[in-house]
């Protein structure tokens, strides 16, 4: 009796056993550089969220008394070519430009696993037909395609949202999503292909589970270590992305301040004003370097082959 | 591998044709009106702005076209005048056999209610009810079919913007691209290769953390915002010291745009060497210190594989000399994934660099695509895309090719 308790004890105390997912967070909280980078993403969150409060400015407000002050106790970050204060507009700006990064990364990234994981499930003439689907868009010049799709898609016919700043944020999230699935498919395809031939789904078939259940409830599981590094990326890239098409002046339309569109204001008088250039493009690398170093020490920690 | 080359040649071709579908699709269902160009312009009577919709196909179908046979047409009503603006259409009484008729969109809503009808010299001879015609559909009528034809002819069309033919304003603007996109590829492989090299084989070294730190500066950096860095810096606050001479000082050190100095052509005639290579060094600066950040990255990773190989030991123990077994046995090996990473990226030297040459004015492709897709220039946005579509897929092959060339290891059947 008491030599049963002191096992149970000694099994429970014992370090040596451990979940793998509980392995696998052990090794994401060790990675010195991806903590770095989930502190500085949460400390931007909560700056966006919570500092538009203590702004005595609102972001589309005009003060033409005011037109390009230089960073001032006034204006910590100065002032734009309409008078308006650049910290305010970066704060409601990174509200747009995270929105976007993260809403087009959970389009795209469900976008690829579907299509991935029917054509790694399936195989035969599915894979084939949607692989070459990913081909085609995978050969589209991107950045030319963007600019048409954003054009095509300037008006989306939601009846609730005319008129309203909502329809060309939406619709940018959709143009990046619909350009950024194919690397998740192809990744997901991948993995699909792997373990579907392994054991326990062929155990799994032998008891009758279904192939939706399958897919979603034995195979995307053990799939989605990858899936994950690959969402962290695609947020930054879909940050970078809609920067790039705002700067050009095919994304979010003004006056809705995003990080990019507030660069392509600046163009005009970056030479007069430079700090209206420099500090929406470096909350951009700051954030883009924290997301890629989270997206990093996830890669290391999730790696199965690392150990 | 000839075959290999055959059956991925003839895949590329219901490729591209899928892709001119759905980027044809793209562009015309894209609310921007290239007529508003036109708008507020006194001189252009709706009589002549309905011609110019319908000569620059704006009103037929996409991708079927409608044909009508024999019918009685009725005068236009109320609806129609709106569409014609107050102007009597030509009243017209029965159909000719075989004449053709183009739909009239309400205003492209989509329901199709009236139809424009030509005589058979293809002139508007006036409108009627759609109902009343008896309907045949030819898909190859289309505006997408007529396209594609003139296409594989050779012919790509007109600018809606400078009626002049696509490809002679593409091919204006080539050298221009080529010029600083080979300069900057140039360059940036004189940054990548032996900063690449020197960062593997010293590991760990201060340049190697350096190297490291910089190509994730590079992975995250917006290209656009660190080509305006340059321009606040080289061009806004930097200026050329008093030594430089009575013209140049106090002058910015770079110009800000552009590809030579208007000023100085019309003082000398002709543009000096020299002006064009003044104003490359910025744009050219920017886009091969980004594209050293990725490419430094694969040739460390590729060396630090490449030496650690057993050949290369090899190479060592039978006594030859380290720089021998560094930049020939060990280099050849390493610089297979950036030759092929190279071939994947030569579609950009004739596709140029949309943002590069947006920022910096450089009258490239990517800025010809930029103004055509501003003012609506359908036919030049779809003669670019398509042409960087055909580059992108020639030298996936290539880079494919390339690849199996280089590594024996890798065979295509």
């Amino acid at each position: 009796m008491t030599g049963n308790d002191q096992t149970s004890t000694n099994l429970r105390t014992s370090k040596s056993i451990h979940h793998p997912h509980s392995l696998r967070w052990r090794a994401f909280r060790r990675h010195k550089l991806a903590m770095f980078g989930i502190a500085i993403i949460l400390t931007l969150i909560m700056v966006i969220i919570w500092g538009p409060l203590f702004s005595p400015y609102r972001p589309e407000k005009t003060d033409l008394d005011a037109i390009l002050i230089p960073p001032s106790p006034h204006h910590w970050l100065g002032t734009d070519e309409l008078g308006r204060d650049l910290l305010t507009r970066l704060l409601y700006g990174g509200r747009v430009s995270l929105a976007i990064g993260v809403l087009a990364m959970i389009i795209s990234v469900t976008l690829g696993t579907l299509i991935g994981g029917l054509a790694g499930f399936y195989g035969g003439r599915i894979d084939n037909l949607l692989m070459r689907l990913t081909d085609m868009m995978l050969a589209f010049p991107s950045l030319f395609v963007l600019i048409i799709l954003s054009l095509a898609m300037r008006n989306l016919p939601i009846e609730a949202l005319r008129g309203t700043p909502s329809v060309s944020i939406l619709s940018i999230t959709l143009v990046i999503a619909l350009l950024a699935w194919m690397p998740v498919a192809r990744l997901v395809r991948a993995s699909f292909l792997s373990i579907k031939e392994q054991e326990f789904i062929l155990a799994a078939r032998s008891v009758g589970v279904d192939n939706l259940r399958l897919m979603f409830r034995h195979i995307l599981p053990n799939a989605a270590g990858p899936i994950i590094v690959a969402a962290t990326f695609r947020v930054a890239a879909a940050i970078i992305t809609e920067s790039s098409l705002s700067y050009l002046g095919f994304g979010v339309q003004p006056p809705t301040p995003t990080w990019g569109n507030m660069l392509k204001n600046a163009q005009t008088q970056m030479i007069r004003a430079p700090w209206t250039a420099i500090f929406p493009g470096l909350i951009i690398l700051i954030t883009v370097i924290a997301i890629n170093l989270i997206g990093d020490g996830l890669r290391d920690a999730l790696d199965p082959h690392k150990n | 591998m000839l075959r290999y080359l055959i059956r991925r040649v003839i895949q590329a071709i219901p490729l591209l044709l899928l892709i001119s579908v759905a980027v044809y699709g793209l562009i015309a269902i894209s609310p921007v009106d290239p007529l508003a160009l036109y708008e507020g312009n006194p001189n252009l009577t709706p009589e002549d702005a309905a011609l110019l919709e319908y000569r620059l196909g704006l009103r037929q179908p996409l991708f079927l076209n409608l044909r009508g046979s024999n019918g009685t047409v009725n005068p236009p009503s109320a609806d129609l005048y709106a569409t014609w603006q107050g102007h009597t259409p030509p009243p017209i009484g029965t159909l000719p056999a075989g004449a053709e008729v183009a739909i009239i969109n309400g205003a492209r809503q989509g329901q199709v209610r009236w139809v424009q009808v030509l005589d058979l010299e293809r002139r508007i001879t006036g409108w009627t009810p759609r109902d009343r015609l008896t309907i045949h559909v030819n898909p190859f009528d289309s505006r997408y079919f007529k396209w594609l034809w003139a296409v594989l002819h050779g012919d790509w069309g007109r600018s809606s913007v400078e009626h002049r033919p696509v490809l002679e304003m593409i091919g204006e603007r080539l050298p221009a691209t080529f010029y600083l996109m080979s300069v900057a590829m140039i360059g940036q492989m004189l940054i990548a290769i032996p900063v690449g090299i020197v960062a593997a084989i010293r590991q760990y070294s201060l340049l190697d953390h350096l190297v490291t730190v910089l190509a994730y500066v590079g992975r995250s950096i917006p290209i656009f915002w660190f080509g305006l860095l340059l321009i606040i810096l080289f061009h806004a606050t930097l200026t050329w010291p008093a030594w430089a001479g009575e013209g140049l000082a106090g002058q910015p050190l770079f110009p800000g745009g552009g590809m030579f100095d208007l000023r100085l052509r019309r003082e000398l005639g002709y543009t000096p060497w020299w002006d064009y290579v003044h104003h490359l060094i910025l744009p050219a600066t920017m886009l091969s210190v980004y594209g050293a950040a990725q490419y430094t990255r694969h040739m460390r990773a590729g060396m630090l594989e490449v030496i650690r190989q057993d050949y290369v030991r090899t190479a060592r123990a039978k006594g030859l000399p380290e720089r021998t077994v560094l930049y020939v046995h060990a280099l050849k090996n390493a610089a297979i994934p950036l030759v092929t990473l190279l071939a994947l990226d030569m579609p950009t030297l004739f596709g140029g660099a949309l943002l590069t040459e947006t920022i910096f004015g450089w009258p490239g492709m990517g800025r010809l695509f930029f103004q055509a897709a501003q003012r609506a220039d359908y036919a030049v946005l779809m003669g670019i895309v398509m042409i960087n579509a055909v580059l992108i897929i020639a030298f996936n092959l290539l880079a494919d090719v390339i690849y199996a060339l280089l590594d024996p290891r890798i065979v295509y059947n």
